[in-house]
């Protein structure tokens, strides 16, 4: 099965206008998203059937069959893609990001695991800072 | 023309002065460790960026010194060489022949082969990196200038491009901050980016492939977190409390480890931690001033070293020959 860290990764612009019909209009057929595809030229209906094809078999789409023809609907919402976008590529940064070579600088590190005694600690340290108003 | 022999004998003088060097100022910033870190983290990041950068630089200074000097004296028509064949000889035009024996060759070829995939992978990791920061760029919703909030579930904050770097926080890990305190990360990612600081980390670490492995290693370490806490500095001075900036780490810290990274994928690391907060509350100042002292006495010491090669070229030049012969 693909992962979603695939589909965000090679998503065309294509595909993106796809999802975006698809979004704004829900459940559609191969035909209703030719129509609703603006610009030019007219892309052909076969473009589209195999464009809608690889994106249900990325995850993106779910369809079912509507008489002879699949009705195509988005699985996920705007807000989800473009959460799970950020996350596969925050992951594939990080995964670039090795000791010898960071590729980033980060405020803390995102995969520390902490000495509980010793954040208490810092936190009544910063407790006692407030107090004397610093 | 400059013989394939010269070339090696030139190479391995580069990387033995380099070597040499690097063990010597590493040594002192060990020895020096605790007066540095009373003089404050930006002469900490100082000293350190001095430990990395100058032992290639006056390497590379000495080595084209010996070059000039074996160059001009053969143009003077002093050519030392044939007066002793019995060592190795620095000179752009001849050689000792154990310089051209095949173990030789196949030495010089694996260090060069090294640097070369050390510094190609290192340049593909960045471009990488300068794509996803683009990306996430046009994902998020802009914050200020370079800064972007971006949505996810994870926390975390950080600068990332170095061609257009870009300030990157997650809407969980804004959630998880006070107003305050989300004005301390802004400033301290953005004293990151005001400083170039993602360029200089790579420089250094290209740079600490001529150093001593082990002690190049520390002093980079030892940058990394003073780079933290002079970010942390500039962080206090645009929140105007130290406890604002130390409860920020926290409040980041106390979220449950993020499924996306890597631990020591950054170069903040959890044994940073305690240290940056310890050195915010008892409030100890950035010594940008006296950083800026160093680096003058340090170029200062530089040329002067460079001046003392350049006069004492000649028994410099045999010196070398001998230590390398």
């Amino acid at each position: 099965m693909r992962t979603f860290e695939t589909a965000g990764r090679f998503l065309g612009s294509l595909e993106e206008r796809v999802m975006e019909v698809l979004w704004r209009s829900g459940a559609l057929a191969v035909r209703d998203v030719c129509t609703h595809l603006k610009g030019k030229p007219q892309l052909a209906y076969t473009t589209v059937m195999t464009t809608l094809d690889r994106l249900f078999k990325k995850g993106l789409l779910e369809r079912e069959k509507d008489g002879t023809a699949f009705v195509y609907r988005p699985a996920l919402t705007r807000d989800d893609y473009r959460r799970r976008i950020v996350e596969s590529t925050v992951t594939g940064l990080m995964a670039r990001s090795t000791d010898a070579d960071p590729v980033l600088a980060a405020f803390v590190d995102a995969a520390a695991e902490v000495d509980e005694d010793n954040l208490k600690r810092l936190e009544a340290l910063i407790a006692e800072r407030r107090r004397s108003g610093k | 023309m400059t013989s394939l022999g010269a070339l090696v004998a030139f190479g391995l003088l580069f990387l033995g002065v380099s070597l040499g060097l690097s063990l010597l100022l590493n040594g002192l910033l060990f020895v020096f460790r605790k007066t540095l870190r009373r003089q404050g983290a930006w002469v900490e990041r100082q000293a350190a960026q001095a430990a990395l950068v100058l032992p290639p630089l006056l390497s590379v200074a000495v080595t084209a010194v010996l070059a000039a000097q074996s160059k001009l004296a053969l143009a003077a028509g002093a050519d030392h060489c044939l007066a002793h064949g019995h060592h190795l000889h620095l000179c752009v035009q001849h050689n000792a022949p154990w310089l051209t024996q095949p173990w030789a060759l196949a030495s010089v070829a694996a260090a060069v082969s090294f640097l070369v995939v050390r510094f190609g992978l290192a340049a593909l990791a960045h471009v990488h990196a300068q794509r996803a920061a683009t990306r996430l760029r046009s994902l998020g919703a802009p914050l200020a200038e370079h800064c972007y909030l971006v949505p996810s579930d994870a926390q975390f904050a950080f600068t990332a491009g170095l061609a257009a770097p870009a300030v990157i926080i997650s809407t969980s890990a804004w959630a998880a901050l006070t107003p305050d305190e989300r004005a301390a990360v802004l400033a301290h990612e953005l004293a990151h980016l005001e400083h170039g600081d993602l360029w200089r980390r790579a420089l250094l670490g290209l740079a600490a492939s001529l150093g001593v492995p082990v002690l190049a290693a520390r002093a980079l370490r030892l940058w990394e977190l003073s780079s933290e806490r002079v970010c942390d500095r500039r962080a206090v001075a645009a929140v105007g409390r130290p406890s604002t900036v130390a409860s920020a780490i926290l409040a980041l810290m106390r979220q449950p480890p993020s499924a996306l990274a890597p631990a020591g994928a950054a170069f903040a690391a959890a044994s940073h931690v305690p240290e940056r907060v310890e050195s915010l509350l008892l409030e100890e100042g950035g010594g940008e001033r006296d950083a800026h002292r160093l680096a003058r006495l340090l170029l200062a010491a530089s040329l002067v070293l460079g001046g003392v090669s350049a006069v004492f070229a000649e028994p410099l030049h045999h010196l070398f020959e001998t230590l390398l012969g």
